[in-house]
């Protein structure tokens, strides 16, 4: 009998792949599991996210009333937190602060996927004038320090704003999904499974999002959670330089802004803000490490 | 020799046109906002149109960029400020562009000397108590926006230290002159290289670890020679290389961070110009400061991809 | 007899991973006389390497020297402190490896990693060791060795790279140049010429060399004493004509028979050893290559046999020798050569049943 057809190839091609990658992850997860900072993370990060929605509907006051406590008031049992100069309650700030960091670093990280991967896909793999666009495009941008991008951005836009901060911050990320993206294709489009594929008869389409994209999977889950914390970094930074969210709203970054100016007389409203930034960044990139750990465990002996 | 000449001669044109090019861009971006900067001085309306004239803002836009690139390259001028009339932009964004790259030369030198030390120690002491020491450091490091060292380095230097010695000993946070104090610059070049310093651990511990799996190490060892001599001459050499490739994103990076440490510490820097142009809406100072960037960024990266032949001779130019 | 050079007793080197406890060398024990020249033999993870860098004592992670005494002219290398064997290193004892490519530090000079070598284990200016380095160039036959010098590895070619290998290894006038594999990485023709190399520097230097290969054919050319290694073991040693000649240990046979011949028989199969290399966690018992041995008998299976004469010079550890298998085994014609096919004891469970 001659050599099995291609169709058939392919299939056990896909098959071995399947049950290769099904093996990976579940070795990924176990690792992953084992991993005690990224456990410890998460479940801080969980705990963020409970405070956040309910965030939404009850805080212990308003978060933007002036008044609700004597300014500057230092942590006590009223005001667990204290309060700012403005006399505002900051554990409350610091709760809806929680919404617009969060809010940030997802959305931003949403749309860095779901522009920078398909871009990538298509530059890799079909290389050509798409290929060749992207990468002018990512080249002119490599060189400018990502702040003054987002700066211009927002003020060619029309200010600050919520909306505007999160186009600001993903037009600046969304071209290093896209350089990892393409990458990975390159290298990976040479590989006999994509031969396979092609010499059956498989579309583009099949092929791009049923067997590239899916071994890429790994460093662009890296990627993203690593871009969440990225992400509410520059926003911290952007309202800390007043370019930010608007006030009154309780962007951590502005709020660290606002502490430093009292700092010497209360520093407790600078604290909070920067304690969370820390602890929330902290824990996204314990968890991304655990991650990365997790899918490319190579660093063991 | 002369394929090194040419190479600089290459990227040093590379650098002029990426900075020309940046420059015009921001200046059609900008521009679709004319007259803003005078909106805040709330003038009259034929005061207003009278600036507007002045400063030819109400011409079409291709006559304004062609004066603006001709004045560029011809002369080397940015033009004047719109908020403070009168204050040429090209020496001012010079000046600001070596305190800036003074502050960041320095970060810069944290950030490699204390990434190198703390990545070497990790490495030859894996997976012992100091390493983990280290790389949570390191994470924390990271994690932490420079503006929260920076906060934290005020609080305990320009706060604490005086309250604690009641006055005895007093840190001055400011600026002295055109470029500062060494002690000036201490605090703000930490807190601006800290942050990386633990990117840089982080690699040169990645890369010690599997340079000292290499057999040229088995060699060294194998010639006799002190375990120092090993690590320090034949492994870090090595283990740099990789380093140096991030060298030219971590410049960038400084750069980027240089924005917020820059108003923190009330340095004349560059980055402290851009926050205040914007606010402003002073738009001309906006672009000079962005073509002042775009050549920083290009001298660094230049003097990056000179760095890597000294330290791997297998490149050449 | 004056005292050897080198004394190796009862050596045992273990490596404790997470599978188990491999043994890596497991009882090996001979000797090196001034200005020999002798060859290990076996295929890959018998040992050979491993009880190479036992004496220099450069085991890595998580292996260890567990047992046993080697002897530099008398002192014994394992009980000396860390920094006294590292000064016999390099400067009495040298080693040379397989690929010179990345055992050359490729952002040094070639000149300097000779120099290093020197300036390891004494002061000296160093006008005086850029001389010493590219002289020892010149004896090494490299050309044009002062420009040479000034390169870097990636700069030269294999066989010039093995020959800087050399040139650090002699940097000192070693007692002892012990060569892992030198001449696998090369091309044939400069194989050659290396080995041709080492054989004049033995001859004219009177350095003792150990050469460990898997290559019969490199043994052959360049040593007067072999020594055969299996598992971790010592299963043959002697001289090279009586090794070559009458092997007694059936591995050594078939090593031998292995080596493909330019007059064979186009029809007649390459002659490759049955079975599969040994589990060193869990070495099988007894002799251990009875697994793999045409010729065994019951005691092979339970009793593992010791280093016995069978020759001047010449020991082998095996129960039957092949002595016997010629005579009453027929090895001689045998063209079978699976597990117990000469002596008929393929399975201990077949035995007791047929």
């Amino acid at each position: 009998m001659a050599a099995p057809p291609l169709a058939v190839t392919q299939e056990i091609f896909a098959e071995d792949l399947a049950r290769e990658q099904v093996g990976l992850w579940r070795d990924a997860w176990r690792r992953l599991r084992r991993n005690r900072m990224a456990f410890v993370a998460s479940a801080y990060l969980v705990v963020l996210a409970i405070v956040a929605l309910v965030a939404v509907v009850h805080t212990p006051y308003s978060y933007f009333h002036q008044g609700v406590a004597p300014t500057y008031a230092p942590p006590g049992s009223a005001h667990l937190l204290g309060a700012d100069s403005a006399g505002r309650d900051i554990l409350s700030r610091l709760m809806v602060g929680a919404q617009i960091s969060l809010i940030v670093g997802l959305s931003t990280q949403a749309i860095v996927l779901a522009v920078g991967v398909p871009l990538g896909l298509l530059a890799g793999y079909f290389r050509g004038w798409i290929d060749a666009g992207l990468s002018l495009i990512i080249n002119v941008f490599y060189g400018i320090p990502n702040v003054l991008v987002a700066m211009i951005l927002i003020v060619i836009l029309g200010g600050p704003g919520l909306d505007k901060i999160i186009f600001a911050i993903a037009f600046t990320g969304w071209m290093d999904m896209a350089r990892l993206v393409r990458g990975q294709t390159l290298s990976l489009r040479e590989r006999e499974f994509v031969e396979a594929s092609r010499a059956s008869g498989a579309r583009p389409g099949k092929i791009l999002f049923g067997h590239l994209l899916p071994n890429e999977l790994g460093p662009v889950i890296v990627q993203v959670t690593l871009g969440v914390p990225a992400a509410i970094l520059f926003e911290a930074f952007l309202s800390f330089l007043g370019i930010g969210v608007p006030p009154p709203a309780p962007s951590w970054g502005s709020m660290a802004a606002e502490g430093i100016n009292s700092m010497r007389i209360a520093p407790h409203i600078v604290l909070a803000p920067t304690i969370a930034l820390l602890m929330t960044l902290m824990a996204f990139n314990f968890l991304g490490d655990g991650l990365r750990d997790a899918l490319d465990p190579r660093q063991k002996r | 020799m002369t394929g090194t000449l040419v190479y600089v001669g290459q990227r040093a044109l590379l650098i002029a046109f990426t900075a020309l090019a940046v420059s015009s861009i921001v200046f059609v971006g900008i521009h679709r906002l004319p007259g803003d900067a005078f909106v805040s001085e709330r003038l009259r309306p034929s005061q207003q149109a009278a600036l507007l004239h002045q400063y030819g803002l109400d011409r079409p836009l291709i006559f304004q960029y062609r004066d603006f690139i001709g004045n560029l390259i011809l002369h080397g001028d940015l033009g004047v400020s719109v908020a403070n009339r009168g204050t040429r932009i090209t020496p001012l964004v010079l000046r600001e562009a070596t305190v800036s790259a003074e502050v960041g030369g320095a970060a810069l030198v944290f950030t490699i000397g204390l990434g190198l030390l703390f990545g070497v120690v990790s490495a030859i002491r894996q997976n012992s108590w100091v390493d983990y020491a280290l790389t949570a450091t390191s994470v924390v490091g990271f994690s932490m926006p420079n503006f929260v060292i920076a906060t934290f380095l005020l609080l305990v230097f320009g706060i604490w230290l005086e309250n604690a010695t009641n006055g005895a000993v007093y840190y001055g946070i400011g600026w002295t002159g055109n470029y500062g104090t060494p002690g000036e610059i201490i605090l703000p070049a930490f807190a601006l290289g800290f942050p990386y310093a633990s990117f840089v651990a982080r690699l040169t511990r990645a890369s010690m670890l599997e340079v000292i799996r290499q057999d040229y190490i088995r060699t060294a060892r194998a010639k006799g020679l002190a375990e120092n001599l090993v690590i320090v001459r034949h492994a870090l050499r090595n283990a740099l290389i990789p380093v140096i490739t991030i060298l030219g994103p971590l410049v960038i990076g400084i750069i980027t961070g240089s924005v917020v440490i820059e108003n923190i510490f009330g340095i004349p820097g560059l980055g402290k110009e851009f926050v205040t142009s914007i606010l402003s809406h002073d738009y001309n100072i906006v672009i000079g400061v962005f073509t002042g960037y775009a050549g920083l960024v290009g001298l660094a990266n230049l003097t990056v991809d000179l760095i890597y032949p000294l330290v791997d001779p297998r490149i050449r130019y | 007899m004056s005292q050897p050079v080198l004394e190796v007793s009862n050596l045992h080197t273990q490596f404790f991973t997470d599978d188990g406890v491999v043994q890596a060398v497991n009882g090996v024990s001979f000797e090196l006389h001034e200005g020999e020249s002798l060859g290990i033999v076996g295929e890959s993870g018998c040992g050979k390497s491993m009880t190479a860098l036992s004496i220099m004592g450069l085991v890595p992670e998580p292996g260890r020297v567990t047992a046993g005494e080697i002897r530099f002219r008398g002192h014994d290398l394992l009980r000396m402190r860390a920094e006294d064997v590292r000064d016999l290193r390099g400067r009495d004892i040298a080693m040379i490896f397989q690929d010179p490519l990345s055992s050359l530090n490729p952002v040094l000079k070639n000149g300097f990693q000779i120099e290093e070598a020197m300036l390891a284990h004494r002061h000296a200016a160093r006008r005086e060791t850029r001389e010493r380095a590219v002289g020892l160039l010149r004896k090494v036959r490299v050309p044009a060795a002062e420009a040479r010098a000034r390169d870097y590895p990636h700069q030269l070619s294999g066989g010039m790279r093995q020959r800087t290998m050399i040139a650090m290894g002699l940097a000192n006038d070693p007692a002892i140049l012990i060569a892992d594999e030198p001449t696998t990485a090369l091309d044939v023709t400069v194989q050659a010429q290396i080995l041709e190399l080492l054989r004049d520097l033995n001859r004219d230097l009177h350095t003792a060399i150990v050469m460990i290969t898997h290559n019969l054919g490199v043994v052959a050319g360049l040593c007067s004493r072999v020594i055969v290694m299996y598992a971790g073991q010592i299963v043959e040693q002697g001289p090279v004509d009586e090794i070559f000649e009458h092997p007694q240990h059936p591995y050594t046979w078939a090593l031998l028979r292995s080596v493909p011949r330019v007059d064979a028989m186009r029809h007649e199969r390459l002659r490759s050893i049955e079975g599969l290399p040994p589990d060193l966690i869990r070495p099988p018992a007894g002799c251990r290559f009875h697994p793999r041995c045409p010729f065994r008998v019951d005691r092979c299976f339970n009793d593992e046999p010791p280093l016995d004469r069978v020759g001047d010079g010449h020991v082998a550890a095996c129960w039957v020798t092949m002595d016997r298998a010629y005579g009453e085994m027929g090895a001689a014609e045998l063209l079978d050569v699976r597990p117990g096919a000469a002596s008929g004891v393929r399975l201990p469970a077949e035995r007791a049943g047929g």
